[in-house]
């Protein structure tokens, strides 16, 4: 099938009054859970997963990929305007988009940030069109050793590009793993860690897992340090930037997109990373650098087209390899096993319509973004103003019913609330959460890959098999070098005397 | 070693684990070293769940890459680091404590969230989302009750229809089912 045949396919399935108005609903939800301050892309997707049950399946991933593409835009709202990021990415946008807003220049911080996203957003889609399909042509040819080197390589490189300490970031990953091979075995039938409880048969149902980890840690966090203070938005003026001042920042917008994109591809780099790198390097490369952190239209669009972008390119090793490469894609993973659906190489020949159809809404999902940033956005800031100690009820009240209509289980629904516990307790001591739910999500096709590998063909697999020895190579030095450089920067201060020093 | 591997020896193996490392946390928290006393909790719990599952592994059954292998492969992994993460409590060279926000009113948070969910079994779901929300929004210091009583009665609506009626959820009606 060729791309313009599979492409006719995709927009098939996205044209009609109910995709188009799935696709609006997404981004303006999007927009706005990412304008929300403690609610990460992640959580946003989590949220509305059960909201997709009795959808299609293309429809619901239509839904939750639009969210996601916009939430990563939402964030740069709040971070432009009140110098609180709405998402950790949007982190960048506010170092100069908040002095644009102090230098009354508001509307311009919104609309390069709204721009950047938005030819961020296509390029990255346009990138994971050119390389998700080859690369799922590929993979129909990876044995399960490969895949399981390649999980591992995944792993290893989350915890490895964390921010923090990265031994915490790697015991949650083992911890999520460990969490993985609860209840019956795939492979030998023998139930394991279950004790005598039925209910843990299958293990923990990883929707309710996801949303206390992502949605109800975020609230009992909130609960530990609430002040009462609610948010306070000022009267912002709304003029965007000019053509001649659109024309200055079009190759950073360029530049910073490609780096968003490539970085976006590894797993666990995500957003974040992407727009410190590509501002860093915009920087270096502005004839204004001075002007960087002081209300730089270049170091807006920077950040913006960066972390835009890095969505299309997360979205290339989920959808061609079934390795999620974010937090946001985990869930995505999640949601497409509540369909029934398998991302990988075979997604590609069984439902094509599935795989177009998302490549043809994210194209329009960035369209939809564009209008309705251009002129939403007063809308916007007086719907994120609504008082915390609303939303955050609400938000457990999505949680709760959300983690029951998987299963109509009350079961999951505890489940979810002790998750939610956790996460919070990971959170309080500088664990991330997102590698537990990695963990979760690749912990399943590490086991059955690997066990299969040997059970065919011995220990020995790992060597003979050429592309498994280089990617677990990798991926050994992946995990063993942050670790080398953690402890010379240990010995370093220990030495000294320093009883004070950070990992 | 099987002995505790399930029955009686796993509870006595469990309750020895914890009573250990409840030695070593409070150790921690009455010396020197208390202002990491916090960051060894993660590994100490850690630590236990891994020696817990690693001795029910030994009931499994013993082959070449059977179910046990990689759940003891992720034990070995998590004990080596949790290990070296408690080192670093020991010689300082971790983050110290987070300051102490307020646990008094996070408990009374959670406490309401494990109420709603006691509350949806025997009062079903609508009620008690209703009476949930509008006392966390009170506890939040919220003090509008026309609002309070629209965000609540809204919210019950809104999950009747999206939930009940249009995904055909069978949320637990609790003592109301006897009424519809």
């Amino acid at each position: 099938m060729d791309l313009v045949e599979s492409f006719t396919i995709g927009f098939s399935v996205i044209l009609g009054w109910k995709p188009l108005l799935i696709i609006v609903m997404g981004v303006i939800f999007g927009i706005l859970a990412g304008a929300m301050p403690g609610l990460s892309p992640s959580t946003a997707v989590a949220l509305l997963v059960p909201f997709s049950y009795t959808m299609s399946p293309a429809l619901a991933l239509i839904l939750l990929t639009s969210i996601y593409i916009a939430s990563n835009y939402g964030g740069s709202i709040t971070a432009v305007l009140i110098n609180t990021p709405g998402t950790p990415s949007a982190a960048v946008t506010a170092m100069d988009g908040y002095p644009l807003t102090q230098q009354g220049k508001a509307g311009k911080g919104l609309g390069t940030a709204l721009i950047a996203s938005t030819i961020g957003g296509a390029i990255g889609v346009v990138v994971l069109i050119l390389f998700a399909v080859p690369l799922a042509r590929v993979a129909l040819k990876f044995s399960p050793a490969d895949y399981c080197a390649l999980a591992l390589f995944g792993l290893a490189t989350v915890a490895s590009m964390s921010r923090g300490n990265v031994m915490k970031s790697m015991v949650a990953i083992l911890f999520g793993l460990l969490i993985k091979t609860i209840g019956i075995d795939p492979i030998s039938g023998v139930s394991r860690f279950t004790f005598g409880n039925d209910m843990l048969y299958d293990g923990f149902t990883l929707i309710p897992a996801l949303i206390g980890l992502f949605a109800i840690s975020v609230v009992f966090s909130k609960f530990e340090t609430w002040t009462g203070v609610g948010r306070v938005m000022d009267k912002i003026d709304n003029k965007l930037p000019s053509l001649q001042e659109f024309l200055k920042i079009k190759y950073t917008i360029l530049r910073s997109s490609i780096i968003g994109t490539v970085i976006g591809i590894f797993p666990g780099a995500g957003a974040t990373i992407a727009a410190f790198i590509s501002y860093d390097m915009s920087k270096r490369a502005s004839k204004e650098p001075e002007k960087f952190g002081h209300g730089s239209l270049e170091g807006v669009a920077a950040a913006e087209s960066a972390n835009s972008s890095s969505v299309g390119g997360a979205l290339v090793p989920l959808l061609a390899l079934g390795i999620p490469g974010s937090a946001t894609d985990a869930v995505l993973l999640g949601a497409f096993m509540l369909h029934d659906l398998v991302p990988g190489p075979m997604l590609f020949q069984d439902n094509p319509e599935i795989v177009y159809g998302i490549f043809s809404a994210l194209i329009v999902a960035n369209i939809v973004m564009l209008f309705l940033g251009l002129y939403g956005n007063r809308l916007f800031i007086k719907v994120v103003s609504v008082p915390e100690s609303i939303m955050y009820p609400l938000i457990l009240a999505i949680a709760i019913i959300g983690s029951f209509a998987v299963n109509g289980s009350m079961f999951d629904v505890a489940a979810c609330i002790g998750f939610g516990v956790v996460g919070w307790f990971f959170k309080r001591y500088g664990y991330p959460v997102a590698p537990v739910v990695l963990g979760i999500v690749l912990g399943k096709m590490v086991e059955e890959n690997f066990r299969r590998a040997v059970m065919m063909d011995g220990y020995g697999v790992f060597y003979r098999d050429k592309l498994a020895f280089i990617v677990l190579l990798i991926a050994f030095f992946s995990f063993v070098w942050p670790l080398y450089k953690a402890w010379r920067h240990h010995r370093q201060p220990a030495t000294s005397g320093n009883n004070e020093a950070k990992i | 070693m099987e002995y505790f591997s399930e029955g009686r020896g796993l509870f006595i193996w469990a309750i020895a684990l914890i009573l250990i490392s409840s030695g070593i946390y409070t150790g921690f928290r009455y010396s020197k070293m208390k202002d990491y006393s916090g960051q060894t909790l993660t590994p100490l719990i850690m630590i236990v769940l891994s020696l817990v599952l690693w001795v029910v592994t030994l009931g499994f059954p013993t082959e070449d890459a059977g179910p046990a292998i990689l759940p003891r492969l992720w034990i070995f992994w998590l004990i080596l680091l949790s290990t070296v993460l408690l080192f670093s409590c020991v010689t300082g060279t971790i983050d110290k404590d987070p300051k102490r926000g307020r646990i008094g009113f996070l408990g009374i948070g959670v406490g309401l969230v494990v109420a709603y969910y006691f509350a949806i079994q025997h009062l079903g779901y609508f009620i008690s989302s209703f009476l949930f929300l509008a006392i966390a929004m009170y506890m939040l210091s919220y003090r509008k009750p026309i609002t309070i009583l629209l965000v609540g009665t809204g919210w019950v609506l809104f999950s009747y229809l999206i939930f009940y009626k249009m995904l055909y959820i069978q949320l637990p009606l609790g003592f109301i089912e006897d009424f519809i």
